[in-house]
């Protein structure tokens, strides 16, 4: 669903942010990428968003060329970034609605926004609430909901549980697990190792750019992943 | 998509702190201006119906052809309410004489004010449609992009499958929802305004130059949108975007008309008005020394029993002796064709002092194509009819006239005729021996024959002298003037959207 191929990065400022990467991230899989600050992990997200074109390499959603064809790419992905603030002055069903209609959801009514938001373990009380009322795990909860109202087959998430409280992370596991049942492809970027423990199918380390360790579930778990990870953070890359 | 975009963008402004305090400034602006102004309008009609009035009753009271003086008094124009333009500053009646070209109009306004209230708000509605809605523009469109990108929803609407350029359209039609009502809102308030108020009627030609000022007026807000949207697309952060659009505001605005008018000042010079005045007066003085030498050509003892004159020209005699008047009616036929010379001698300086005032307005329109402001401006004072050039028309007409009511006298051989002089009939004024004669046995006044007196005759019928016509420029030759400046401003908007176009298709949506 998701693959990069060769994927690189090289700044105007000629930073190397990322660095032929490889991967590839079927139906029903969630792909967890780990990595210190600057590794290069939002910049491997913006390529598949066409925020930015790559210097080399190809990115695909569905086998379309990101670069080629974005807008047809976009079809296929929806995105919940990190620290979204959302407009402040609409409540939480006018943003989800806006959204919604972008996505091309046209024929939603109250109730199904109510429903998705409730899903999602947002309060009652807070649907009609201006959204710049809202504490950063609520909005990270409509983040989440636009992209389940979108509903894709792929899934990026970039930093998804920063600020969230242990129950609402809980949560944000259980919904990326259901999601993971009705065969989504998910990538997230995280530094939230338990997490990615938890539920991911293969994980990835990234630094400086380099995917420097990749392991399925089965390999991870027998291995003990903290250990592997800090291990890899301290070692200068060759 | 685009759509999306515009009807979110709109409700978002309309609950905004901005539009509520752009709504509210509109609604205490626009009323106050235009009451000052209708007030102002109504004013000046009152004034005009007294002076034309005036000058009606004047014009017939004459018994004399030399004592003829046609008064014009120009009204005031009802649109003025939108737009002043230069009509408080030139005056709005002019006397014909044979003596004078009139080069300005008598009157103005200002002088007929209270001098001692300082009026402070002299502002009308095209001034203040110039200020508020450049300012509006601006802040509603200086963070159309930086907003989305600080809120984070850029990155998610571009996740989305939608092109840049529906974005970019939706942006802008969402600038335009919100900007148009308020554009409505102000000039619907006004005209409802104008039409509960008294005394003030507009035609429909009237209202069509209102639909038009609106249309002017959209294409100067849409000017600042774009030039607004252009720099929110090349600025990355809010509050730089804000400081360079105010700053280009305030340039716009407030300090280009004045560096204009301080070049404009200094490149241009004009002479001054009193050596263009001292060189009328040594004209002047010519002129009568001529007369005098002319006067003691003759040796005639011009006693007079009863004389009304001036230095215009006008005299008026009766009870005269039949050698005397005869004699007056030979310097008026000297003298009134001299005068006449003497004012086309006069009117080379005239001219020249007018040139050169012409000369500094027409570097001052050219300067005005750097603002879009002034162009804004010339061109609602163009379609309102209070610019230099309606003024310059009128005065051209009211010189065309007095060339015409001079070359009525010259064509009738006026000056040659007794009833130029007097209204007593040339065959009643006795010969000088015989008026002695009478005069031994008159002992006072009243013992003096009536026809000696003036006011025992009628006024003159001047049915035949020809009336002043007020031209009214057509609605085609308006716009010609209008219609470049307005396409200048619309092919600035498109250029300037055009640039937006390619900045933003370079915009980093992170
Ligand atoms: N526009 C840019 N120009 C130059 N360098 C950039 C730019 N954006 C990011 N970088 C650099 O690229 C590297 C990777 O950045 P990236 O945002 O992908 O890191 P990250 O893994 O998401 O980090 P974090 O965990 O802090 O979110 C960093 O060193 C960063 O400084
Ligand atoms: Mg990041």
């Amino acid at each position: 669903m998701l693959k990069a191929v060769d994927l690189t990065k090289r700044y105007e400022d000629n930073h190397l942010a990322l660095d032929a990467l490889n991967l590839e991230i079927g139906k029903g899989e969630i792909f967890c990428l780990l990595g210190a600050n600057g590794a290069g992990k939002t910049t491997t997200i913006n390529l598949f968003l066409n925020f930015i074109e790559p210097t080399s390499g190809k990115a695909f959603i569905n086998d379309i060329d990101v670069s080629k064809e974005p807008l047809k790419a976009k079809k296929y992905i929806s995105y919940v970034c990190e620290n979204v603030m959302l407009y402040g002055n609409f409540t939480a069903r006018q943003n989800l609605d806006f959204f919604a209609r972008l996505g091309g959801k046209n024929n939603l009514t109250k109730e199904d926004y109510y429903m998705y938001m409730r899903d999602v373990g947002l309060q009652e009380e807070a649907f009609e609430k201006k959204v710049k009322t809202f504490s950063k795990g609520m909005r990270q909860k409509i983040g989440l909901t636009i992209a389940i109202i979108k509903d894709t087959p792929a899934i990026l998430l970039d930093e998804p549980t920063t600020g969230l409280d242990p129950k609402a992370a809980s949560e944000l596991t259980r919904i990326l697990l259901r999601l993971k049942q009705e065969g989504k492809a998910i990538f997230m970027c995280t530094h939230d190792i338990f997490r990615a423990k938890a539920i991911a199918d293969k994980v990835g380390i990234m630094k400086d750019g380099r995917l420097v360790m990749m392991r399925t579930r089965k390999e991870f778990l027998e291995d003990d992943l903290e250990r592997i990870y800090l291990d890899y953070m301290q070692e200068p890359v060759v | 998509m685009a759509w999306l975009i515009a009807k979110k963008d709109f409700l978002l402004n309309l609950i905004s702190t901005r539009f509520i305090i752009a709504f509210l400034l509109c609604l205490f602006l626009i009323p106050f201006t235009v009451i000052v102004n209708v007030n102002d309008y109504q004013n000046r009609l009152r004034v005009y119906q007294v002076e034309k009035a005036k000058a009606e009753k004047e014009f017939k009271q004459t018994r004399v052809y030399s004592g003829v003086r046609p008064e014009i008094v120009k009204p005031p124009q009802a649109l003025s309410i939108f737009c002043k333009g230069i009509s408080n500053n030139v005056g709005n009646r002019v006397t014909i004489y044979l003596g004078k070209i009139p080069l300005f109009a008598q009157g103005k306004t200002a002088e007929r004010d209270n001098p001692l209230l300082n009026s402070f708000f002299s502002i009308d509605f095209i001034n203040v449609i110039a200020i508020i809605m450049s300012l509006l523009a601006l802040v509603f469109s200086y963070d159309i992009f930086s907003k989305e990108k600080e809120n984070g929803t850029l990155k998610l609407i571009f996740s989305n499958r939608i092109s840049r350029s529906s974005f970019l359209s939706g942006k802008i039609a969402g600038i335009y929802l919100t900007l148009i009502p308020i554009l409505l809102f102000n000039f619907i308030l006004s005209c409802l305004i104008i039409i509960f108020s008294q005394d003030v009627s507009l035609t429909a030609n009237d209202w069509l130059h209102v639909a038009l000022l609106f249309f002017a007026s959209f294409i100067y807000m849409s000017f600042f949108i774009f030039l607004s949207t252009f720099i929110s697309s090349k600025v990355k952060c809010s509050i730089t975007s804000i400081i360079i659009n105010l700053f280009l505001w305030i340039w716009f605005l407030f300090l280009f008309p004045n560096i204009s008018t301080y070049l404009v000042k200094t490149f241009s010079k004009v002479g001054l008005y009193e050596n263009m005045k001292y060189a009328m007066d040594q004209l002047d003085n010519e002129f009568s020394d001529k007369c005098v030498n002319f006067n003691n050509s003759f040796d005639i003892d011009r006693d007079h029993f009863n004389l009304n004159g001036g230095y215009d020209g006008y005299f008026e005699t009766t009870g005269d002796s039949r050698e005397v008047i005869d004699f007056e009616i030979k310097i008026k036929t000297f003298k009134e064709p001299l005068r006449i010379d003497y004012a086309d001698k006069k009117w080379v300086y005239q001219k020249k002092y007018l040139d050169d005032l012409m000369k500094q307005k027409k570097l001052a329109k050219s300067f005005a194509w750097f603002s879009p402001s002034d162009l804004f401006e010339n061109i609602s004072s163009s379609l309102c009819q209070t610019n230099t050039q309606e003024y310059n028309d009128f005065m051209s007409n009211v010189r065309d006239y007095r060339k015409t009511f001079v070359q009525y006298f010259v064509d009738n051989k006026m000056f040659e005729l007794p009833e130029y002089i007097t209204p007593q009939d040339i065959n009643t004024f006795p010969p000088k021996k015989k008026l002695e004669k009478m005069w031994n046995s008159i002992k006072c006044i009243e013992d003096c024959p009536p026809s000696w007196f003036s006011n025992y005759y009628p006024y003159l019928d001047l049915s035949d002298i020809p009336v002043f016509k007020f031209h009214q420029t057509s609605l085609i030759q308006e716009l010609s003037q209008s219609i470049i400046k307005l396409s200048f401003l619309v092919i600035i908007s498109i250029i300037f959207f055009y640039l937006t176009v390619l900045s933003f298709r370079k915009y980093d949506l992170r």
